[in-house]
């Protein structure tokens, strides 16, 4: 949201009298226990109380006392205020999510997680196979990470039983079962499929950018394709579905900001495995303390073993994986230009970052803008525009611009400060 | 002061990942062109999942001071309040722009 659409939106919100910010608040209609409510309407809790002794039919409580209105209040206070569904009321939060012509709240309450067991193998494609057929209308299997499956049903001890009974001992012996007794989760299918699409497109391409960004460096070094991160995102946000507790009584886009702080954390994992991730982690900790210390760009490999606590043998075996993934990493193709022998490195899955040009032409379009306003030299500023985003520029450009024009559009690119 | 203008409209393009640049935020574009010009055109492509919006603004016919003071208050405005989105002066067409 544009910093100038949210001052506006707060100065609306602090304009309104007390009334209107606790309705408008609860209205969006996710739950809200009295401290927040009382917070975000920034109203006393005593009017709060009486608010809602004087509105209880119209509320609904959780076992947790938190508060929430459902579709057909939301729909009644809106249209009683002549206000806009798509619209924000309420400083630093989304209007109603009323997709499917219900509550994202209530979507997740009549789809509940449900108890089931779990167990996670190992298995080649014909063991896979075997093992699915074993298990068929007794767990749903899924591809788990670690070239590991998963499959899910409603006793882990049943499932095993099953596998055991149905594949030979030897073949059972290199599943490397893992079961997991019970845990909590709802399927994708339990969700309505007309909600499921406007909420999946929300949270993946206009919440979750705005979330991941303070750990976007992170994610690039281990997904440098847009694509690919774009498919991750979509991975966590049905995640945060399945896991979602709907009795919790706080709005699922909470619970998703909360982790998407930390599941970009668990790529290094994923990707390099546990040990080199924590190698990597420690041995730049090492380097950076090192480089404090002395100054000194070039730290010898045995200091930096020292530091990290490990025998230099361990040190190189390690550093060797770290190195080998590196160089995968930056892997080049080679391209021979047909018009020359000269090779290009294009670093694989890497995407150019567009940001970078189009930061620069921004600032020279508002540079120009500007320049004009202050001169209103307009000749100038259209000849400039003309300029900008264009093949070639014209190499007599600067004698068809005024010297005035010119010194204002330098001090608004910060020239020669 | 009356300039002879060099082109019939001026092209202000906003490119960015499809991932960054959504309907919701194609929208709250929208609205700022809206709220300030009472013409223009609009071309939306994406490419390779890059997304790229270009706006057609006409300059005024008629040019003088005040009403290009005008116009330049309303470029820009354009371009500071869409800041966060780096929108550009651009001078290629695209599609039926």
């Amino acid at each position: 949201m544009m910093v100038e659409k949210r001052e506006k939106i707060r100065k609306d919100f602090n304009s309104r009298d007390d009334i209107w910010r606790i309705e408008a608040v609860i209205h969006d209609g996710n739950w809200y226990d009295i401290p927040k409510w009382k917070k975000v309407a920034k109203v006393s809790k005593a009017k709060l109380l009486k608010w809602i002794k004087e509105n209880e039919d119209k509320l609904i409580k959780s076992e947790l006392n938190s508060y929430r209105v459902g579709y057909d209040e939301i729909i009644r206070w809106y249209e009683e205020n002549d206000l806009d569904l798509e619209e924000s009321l309420v400083p630093d939060n989304f209007p109603p999510k009323l997709w499917g012509e219900t509550t994202e709240t209530d979507v997740f309450i009549n789809a509940p997680r449900r108890r089931v067991g779990t167990v996670n193998f190992v298995a080649n494609n014909e063991l896979y196979k075997k093992c699915v057929k074993i298990l068929k209308g007794v767990a749903k299997i899924t591809p788990d990470l670690n070239n590991r499956y998963r499959a899910y049903g409603l006793s882990a001890i049943h499932m095993k039983t099953l596998l055991s009974k149905g594949l030979t001992t030897k073949e059972f012996n290199s599943l490397d079962l893992k079961t997991r007794a019970s845990i909590n989760q709802r399927e994708l299918i339990d969700l309505p499929k007309e909600w499921l699409e406007d909420a999946l497109d929300f949270y993946v391409n206009t919440f979750a950018p705005s979330a991941l960004r303070s750990s976007m460096s992170t994610i690039e070094i281990y997904l440098p394709d847009r694509n690919d991160i774009h498919s991750q995102t979509v991975i966590w946000v049905i995640t945060a579905m399945k896991k979602f507790d709907e009795k919790a009584s706080v709005p699922f886009s909470g619970y998703l900001s909360a982790v998407l702080r930390c599941w970009p954390y668990n790529l290094p994992d994923e990707h390099l495995g546990k040990e080199l991730s924590r190698f990597q982690r420690e041995r730049k900790k090492a380097i950076d303390n090192l480089n404090d210390n002395n100054k000194n760009d070039n730290v010898p490999i045995e200091d930096i073993a020292e530091a990290m606590e490990m025998s230099l043998e361990e040190y190189i075996r390690l550093n060797n994986e770290h190195e080998n993934w590196l160089a995968e990493k930056n892997a080049t193709t080679l391209t021979w230009e047909d018009s020359s022998n000269e090779k290009k490195g294009v670093l694989i899955g890497a995407a150019e970052n567009p940001k970078i040009d189009y930061k620069k032409k921004a600032e020279m379009s508002l540079a120009a803008i500007e320049a004009g306003l202050e001169t209103k030299d307009w000749k100038s500023t259209f000849i400039i525009i003309e300029q900008i985003d264009k093949d070639e520029i014209d190499e007599d450009i600067r004698s068809k611009l005024s010297m005035e024009f010119i010194m204002k559009f330098a001090k608004q690119l910060k020239i020669g400060d | 002061m009356i300039n002879k203008i060099q082109s019939a409209e001026l092209y202000i393009a906003i490119v960015g990942r499809e991932s960054e640049l959504g309907k919701e935020q194609e929208r709250e574009i929208d609205d700022v062109f809206n709220s300030t010009f009472a013409n223009y055109d609009k071309i939306y492509t994406n490419n390779d999942h890059e997304v790229e919006i270009i706006y057609k603004i006409p300059v005024p016919i008629m040019q003088n001071d005040k009403i290009n003071e005008n116009f330049f208050k309303n470029l820009s405005k354009i371009l500071t309040e869409l800041r966060e989105y780096n929108p550009h002066f651009t001078q290629y067409k695209r599609g039926d722009v």
